[in-house]
């Protein structure tokens, strides 16, 4: 099935220049549909308030952190299918294996460019 | 004082330093327990064997002395000047870097939009030579996090070196707290200055 390049997107950063550029970078891909949230509270209520088909989120932030998000997301009925990737600074073994065990979808290391997060998001929504 | 009373203050001082319940053991406190070795054996055995003596002493005017060096060499300087003005000139690294990516993002956002109107051969150009600069532009998040992590690591040694002063002569922790409170103010001010200065250097 084709993807539906308008699906809606959350995008989670406390670093406004990050979230531009993600959501620049997304457009280039063809996904205009996208929302900004600066941080892991945030990101939750747009969630329980609206239906998103994907979610980009920064691991650092304060006060929830992206990994705090998506424990909040899987333990959420309504959520806990929702793709999740997740984007961060760290690339130690042990940084993905949290991730992993907490149901990350897919994990970005930064910096990262179109080319990677293509091929991210075509691993977690299909290709595109 | 008697030699037994001299002996229980001895015994009270060492058993304070073994129980923890001086949370930083200083210079002070190891002179003292030397000083009440040296003052005991003078006073209650004359005839102990003299190299002994002479060591014990030695030692205490080896701490003496060190802890006169550690001073001399200025410590607070470094947490009260040098640290701090690092740490303001970092921070005003990522503030800098942050207004110049958002300036840079503007302008490729505009070539995008240019590029809708143009289409074509062109308009596929301008795509690619605008993902290029978003690309790019994503060093300044990593460099904002990693100078993060530097500026955290300095005040880790500021703290230190507070730790140092206290140990090896300044006894007044108050002084030393309103001291470091007073730094993070002086930082803050200094900060504050540094973006009213970027903002200046946008112009009128």
């Amino acid at each position: 099935m084709a993807v539906d390049k308008n699906m809606p997107i959350l995008i989670v950063d406390d670093y406004k220049t990050m979230l531009r550029i993600i959501r620049n970078l997304l457009k280039q891909l063809g996904f205009d549909n996208v929302e900004e949230a600066t941080d892991g509270t945030a990101a939750l209520q747009k969630l329980r308030e609206s239906e998103f088909k994907l979610v980009i989120s920064d691991w650092n932030m304060e006060p929830m952190t992206g990994i705090e998000l998506l424990r909040e997301v899987r333990a959420d009925e309504n959520l806990k299918k929702l793709p999740f990737i997740i984007v961060t600074a760290e690339s130690k073994t042990k940084n993905v294996v949290i991730a992993k065990e907490a149901g990350v979808s897919n994990y970005i290391v930064k910096p990262f460019n179109a080319a990677t997060l293509k091929s991210k998001l075509v691993g977690v929504i299909g290709e595109f | 004082m008697s030699s037994k009373e001299a002996q229980l203050d001895l015994d009270t001082e060492i058993s304070d330093l073994q129980s923890g319940e001086i949370q930083r053991v200083g210079a002070k406190e190891i002179l003292g327990v030397v000083n009440s070795i040296i003052e005991g054996m003078n006073r209650d055995i004359p005839s102990i064997d003299v190299s002994v003596r002479e060591y014990l002493e030695g030692l205490a005017s080896f701490i003496q002395s060190t802890k006169h060096e550690i001073l001399d060499l200025r410590p607070d300087e470094i947490s009260d000047e040098h640290l701090p003005a690092v740490s303001v000139e970092l921070d005003a690294i990522v503030d800098a870097t942050e207004q110049a990516t958002n300036s840079i993002m503007e302008a490729a956002e505009q070539i995008g939009e240019g590029g809708d109107t143009v289409g074509g051969e062109m308009a596929e150009k301008l795509v690619t030579a605008t993902t290029q600069i978003y690309e790019a532009c994503s060093f300044q998040d990593i460099t904002g996090q990693r100078i993060s992590k530097v500026v955290g690591a300095l005040r880790e040694i500021e703290a230190k070196i507070d730790d140092l002063l206290g140990a090896f002569g300044e006894t007044d922790d108050v002084a030393r707290a309103a001291r470091r409170k007073e730094r993070e103010k002086e930082r803050e001010e200094k900060r504050q200055d540094a973006v009213a200065d970027g903002e200046l250097l946008e112009g009128p």
